[in-house]
């Protein structure tokens, strides 16, 4: 249904699906979607829920590899890699393509070693050079100044905003160059959603930032494009402005003016 | 309908309070019972021996001709058929033609005044007594006229397989009254600090049988000095457990230690197999697989234990001992290691099973996230999946233990039988201790409670060490139940 | 890459690639050992078993499982001690069905969520942990000597069903917990009582998952020696029964204990009849456990709520 991608003109490609359709069993999640995704740029996934945008997603990092059922048909291209493609090293798919969750998932150890597990795995970073790592880290993601002093402590007693900038730490400290995320800001309150948003525009600077949201303001007031879905389908996709000012399609401007979903 | 829904309420209520305490009603009938243990009559036996002077100081009394027994046993002493006939104290004459020319002979009465040369015997076994009371055996020491030496010396030493350090008593020896015209210090000599030694006196002769009564007099006596139930408690932490010896020993510490060592093992060699295996079933294995693993342990998990004993004895036991007998020094494929090795089959299942359950409990949500890292998948099982197991597989573990700790078919059948210390010596013969019989504290009960004497010392005994097995699982499943109730995630 | 840790990433890049290699090689590694260590558990286990199938195959045949023993247990069958596991397991059963699932319904129902009820969890925990030779200890010392019932199939089964109390009590609990949540609001919906709510919308719905747990925890002390060693054993059967409830009151003959009592008696039966003695026995245990197991498959399948 998408007819043009003429406003994405002047931009680096960095991630792209053609015809993409996910089947889990007998339903189908995703609808043949051809979706290019612009470098360093935030762009936006919206629509109601169960429309296949987290299903897109985690086709970017093959996360949907362990659900029992997953089939999918079309091609993904992420940094000129394909991550279905038989020689694909995962373990490096995913420390260039980084994810943060819907609801924040500290893993059970100290907020250090919550940001240094992955440096530690993928570089082998140890001693003062994995410090430094960790603390550009949790700055970057405007932690620093509030666990500088509590950084040995069980990451689970921090409050959810921290724990999920804690999260995007955790990613950043792997060099990621695409960032996924998935209802970032859902289980969080107004003000730490605030400091995300901003840390999204922040990271939009030097990474490609793809963000699934149910809030259409926070779509429009971080995203440089937004796509909308529905039962899986692109219905449309351009830059933010001009969809949420001018929908061209009858859907979307119901759904964004809270008409359903 | 109201009155039925009322007596089903009142039938649920007795029901789960009567479960519900069903612990703590075994715990009493069990301590109850292990009472019998505490009503021990200490049994004690001294050999006492008067020794020519010039006797070599290794000399025993108890090769000595004419020593004396000394010996409270009221249990009626077993093995001591032997000595069943009455046997006077000798003549002078029969000494004289034995070569012997020293006696010391008890006599029946324990008057003094009353002793008469004629009922003078050789030994006191014939009149066992309570000991408690604190009785005193008279002893008569003298010499025949050929005894030309001018001295000789009191020797004494503890009965055969008596250890004088248990009973709850002062063991006393002491200097009675001295012949007349022999002047010698009067003595007392705890037998306790010195169980045994001699002391040397002026020999005493008796010129004539009816002059046997007028020689030396000793007393062997017991005086209370601790109460009966510190001296049993006392008994239990020693190294010997022989119940059915004259003197009986209930030292629990080689049951004890050989338990915990054979549980210990078995668990180091299950735990890393059972842990491996769940890891498997719930990380790795695709659901088909799943589907038939699960249901296969659940069943070798009921393949009954006295199965996996006669298992072990009749084809594990005989080809350790081919393959690792010489190696080892085993002498017999029945030993701690095989014990060890059975257990640990019996666990396996156990440990996985659990273990399972709890990685299944893992939220989803922290592996995607490790995996979404780029942590391999052995990365997101180390560092992530299983520390946040942690506590579950550690309860697990527990309650693998627990099981292992209390099984008695097995070592009943595999351990060989011998209540031996282990020896921490030296790394070799700690291995020569892991490969050699030994005896657990769930068999030792199973077995010697079919041939106890009910309500004795021996069967309190036994279920004083059920006391103490059931104070040690239902420690370890309680912490179990609490350790693995702890969650590192928050859900 | 104007992101974070310049000075130590560039370094670390550099190194990247061959780490990368080394982990896959780990992985590989981590996962083939896992695969490796749980195969080899399995077939240990399962060999196990093959080889008392083996062994005790060729002695196993109807006479055998038919006859009573002949000339001093060196010959003959195991009838008698077949037919004593089933009349303990039968009695065992009878007690501990009715007691075991009114104590679920209690721990599930009525004893609500406080420091009771985690006291009551705490104590039945205990008991399922408790070896069974502590039960033994127990049924001799109050069942056989106290209550003066003797060494007797009575006994037995009483001890046998003391020591299954708390896997019955436990998997009722669950069971019963299991019932979906909407089905008891719906009862409540329709002003039922709360016994009636249970009789008629719980209990219908927990009953296969009760039984097939009852059954899974009576076959495993079906094989278990020390509860009836010292409360209900015998060695020398003959082939008679005492009639009425006369035999409850009389000691029985049966797998376990006869093979642990033979294991004391000292070599005396043939090895031949002692694997088969022990393939029988698990096969009597296992059989039980694989027609609950496939029965609670079934029922769980049937289960969609």
């Amino acid at each position: 249904m998408v007819s043009s991608t003429a406003f994405l003109a002047g931009e680096y490609i960095a991630v792209e699906t053609y015809s993409l359709s996910v089947f889990y069993g007998e339903t189908q999640a995703v609808k043949d979607v051809s979706l290019p995704i612009a470098r360093n740029r935030v762009t936006a996934l919206i629509g109601p829920s169960g429309c296949g945008k987290s299903t897109f997603l985690r086709c970017l990092n093959r996360l949907n590899d362990r659900i029992p059922g997953f089939r999918m048909e079309g091609r993904v291209r992420v940094l000129d890699v394909d991550p279905y493609g038989k020689q694909v090293d995962l373990i490096e798919l995913r420390r260039r393509v980084g994810m943060v969750f819907q609801k924040p998932t500290p893993l059970p150890m100290s907020i250090y070693d919550n940001v240094a597990i992955g440096a530690r795995s993928h570089y082998g970073l140890r001693g003062k050079k994995l410090d430094e790592v960790v603390e550009q880290a949790l700055q970057r993601a405007a932690l620093w100044d509030e666990v500088k002093d509590i950084l040995k402590r069980p990451a689970l007693q921090l409050s959810g905003g921290q724990q999920q900038r804690l999260c995007i730490a955790r990613m950043l400290a792997v060099e990621p160059e695409v960032i996924l995320m998935d209802e970032p800001c859902s289980a969080l309150d107004p003000i730490s959603t605030f400091r995300i948003e901003e840390l999204m525009i922040d990271l939009a600077k030097d990474h490609t930032v793809i963000v699934v949201t149910h809030n259409m303001q926070q779509a429009a007031r971080v995203s440089d494009y937004t796509a909308f879905f529905m039962y899986g389908e692109l219905v449309e996709y351009d830059s933010s402005k001009q969809l949420f000012l001018s929908p061209r399609q009858k859907a979307t401007e119901d759904y964004i003016s809270g008409r359903f979903g | 309908m109201r009155w039925l829904g009322k007596i089903f309420d009142l039938s649920v209520y007795i029901t789960g309070i009567m479960v519900s305490l069903a612990v703590l009603v075994m715990f009493y009938y069990i301590a109850r019972e292990s009472a019998y243990a505490f009503r021990q009559t200490f049994c004690w036996g001294y050999r006492l021996a008067l020794l020519p002077g010039d006797a070599e100081p290794s000399a025993t009394p108890n090769t000595a001709h004419y020593s004396s027994l000394v010996v409270v046993n009221p249990e009626g002493a077993d093995g001591l058929d032997e000595r069943e006939e009455t046997l006077p104290a000798p003549t002078l004459e029969q000494m004289r033609s034995e070569g012997a020319m020293l006696a010391t002979a008890t006599p029946v009465a324990s008057e003094l005044s009353q002793v008469r040369p004629d009922a003078l015997y050789r030994d006191d076994w014939r009149t066992p007594k309570p000991a408690e009371k604190g009785d005193r055996f008279l002893l008569l020491g003298y010499a025949s006229p050929e005894y030309a030496q001018s001295t000789m010396y009191l020797a004494w030493e503890p009965d055969h397989s008596f250890e004088p350090r248990l009973p709850p008593y002062r063991l006393v020896l002491r200097l009675v009254r001295a012949p007349e015209g022999v002047s010698v210090q009067p003595f007392e000599i705890d037998l306790k600090k010195q169980p045994s030694g001699r002391i040397a006196l002026p020999a005493w002769i008796a010129r004539s049988d009816a002059e046997r009564t007028q020689g030396y007099v000793f007393a062997v006596e017991a005086v209370p000095q601790t109460r009966t139930f510190w001296a049993t408690l006392r008994g239990l932490f020693t190294a010997e457990w022989a119940p059915t010896l004259i003197y009986p020993r209930y030292g629990i510490v080689p049951l004890v230690l050989a338990t915990t060592l054979m549980s210990l093992l078995a668990m180091l060699f299950a735990t890393p197999l059972a842990i491996a295996t769940a890891m498997y079933l719930s990380e790795i294995a695709s659901p088909r697989v799943r589907e038939w693993l699960k249901p296969t342990l659940e069943l070798i998990a009921s393949v009954p234990s006295v199965v996996l004993g006669y298992f072990g004895l009749m084809f594990v036991a005989p080809s350790l001992q081919h393959w690792l007998g010489q190696a080892l020094g085993m002498e017999s494929g029945r030993n701690l290691l095989t014990t060890s090795i059975l257990l640990s089959v019996l666990a396996i299942p156990v440990v996985a099973s659990v273990t399972e359950d709890v990685l299944k409990t893992v939220p989803e949500s922290l592996r995607e996230s490790a995996l979404a890292l780029g942590l391999s998948r052995s990365e997101m099982l180390w560092k992530v999946v299983l520390p946040a197991a942690r506590s579950g597989v550690i309860a697990a573990v527990l309650i693998g233990a627990a099981r292992v700790y209390g099984e008695t078919m097995i070592v009943w059948i595999l351990s060989g039988g011998t209540a031996v210390l282990p020896s921490f010596d030296s790394p070799a013969a700690f291995i020569r201790s892991l490969v050699s019989s030994t005896r657990g504290i769930p068999d030792t009960i199973a077995i010697e409670m079919g041939n106890v004497t009910f309500e004795s010392v021996h069967y309190g005994h036994l279920f004083l060490l059920g006391l103490l097995l059931f104070c040690i699982t239902v420690i370890v499943n309680l912490a179990a139940l609490y350790i693995g109730r702890r969650q590192v995630w928050r859900v | 890459m104007e992101g974070i840790g310049d000075s130590a990433l560039v370094v670390a890049r550099s190194l990247q690639s061959g780490r990368r290699l080394r982990r896959q090689l780990a992985d590989k590694l981590f996962t083939g050992a896992l695969s490796g260590i749980a195969l080899f558990s399995v077939v240990a286990v399962l060999a196990i078993i093959g080889v008392i199938i083996v062994k005790g195959l060729p002695i196993i045949s109807w006479s055998f499982l038919t006859s009573p023993p002949a000339e001093g247990m060196t010959a003959g069958g195991i009838y008698p001690m077949i037919r004593g596991s089933v009349l303990l397991m039968v009695g065992t059963l009878v007690i501990v069905l009715p007691v075991g699932i009114l104590g679920g319904v209690f721990l599930a129902e009525y004893a609500g969520t406080n420091v009771f009820s985690r006291f009551i969890h705490a104590s039945v925990a205990s008991l399922a942990g408790t070896p069974s030779v502590i039960f033994g200890l127990f049924g001799l010392a109050v069942f056989v000597l106290m209550m003066k019932m003797g060494v007797s199939l009575l006994a037995g089964c009483l001890t046998l069903a003391l020591f299954t109390l708390p896997a019955v009590v436990f998997t009722t609990e669950n069971a019963i917990r299991s019932v979906p949540e909407s089905f008891i609001e719906a009862g409540m919906a329709l002003g039922l009582s709360r016994w009636q709510i249970l009789w008629k919308i719980v209990l219908p719905n927990a009953i296969p998952g009760i039984l097939t747990g009852v059954v899974l925890s009576t076959g495993r002390a079906a094989g278990e020696a020390p509860p009836i060693l010292l409360t209900a054993g015998i060695y020398y059967a003959t082939g008679a029964l005492p009639r009425g409830w006369e035999i409850l009151k009389q000691p029985v003959a049966n797998l376990p204990y006869h093979l642990a009592e033979g294991y004391r008696q000292g070599g005396v039966i043939p090895e031949a009849i002692v694997w088969g003695t022990c393939l029988t026995l698990m096969l009597f245990v296992l059989s039980i456990n694989i027609w609950a197991i496939i029965v609670r498959t079934r029922v769980r399948r049937r289960q969609r709520w």
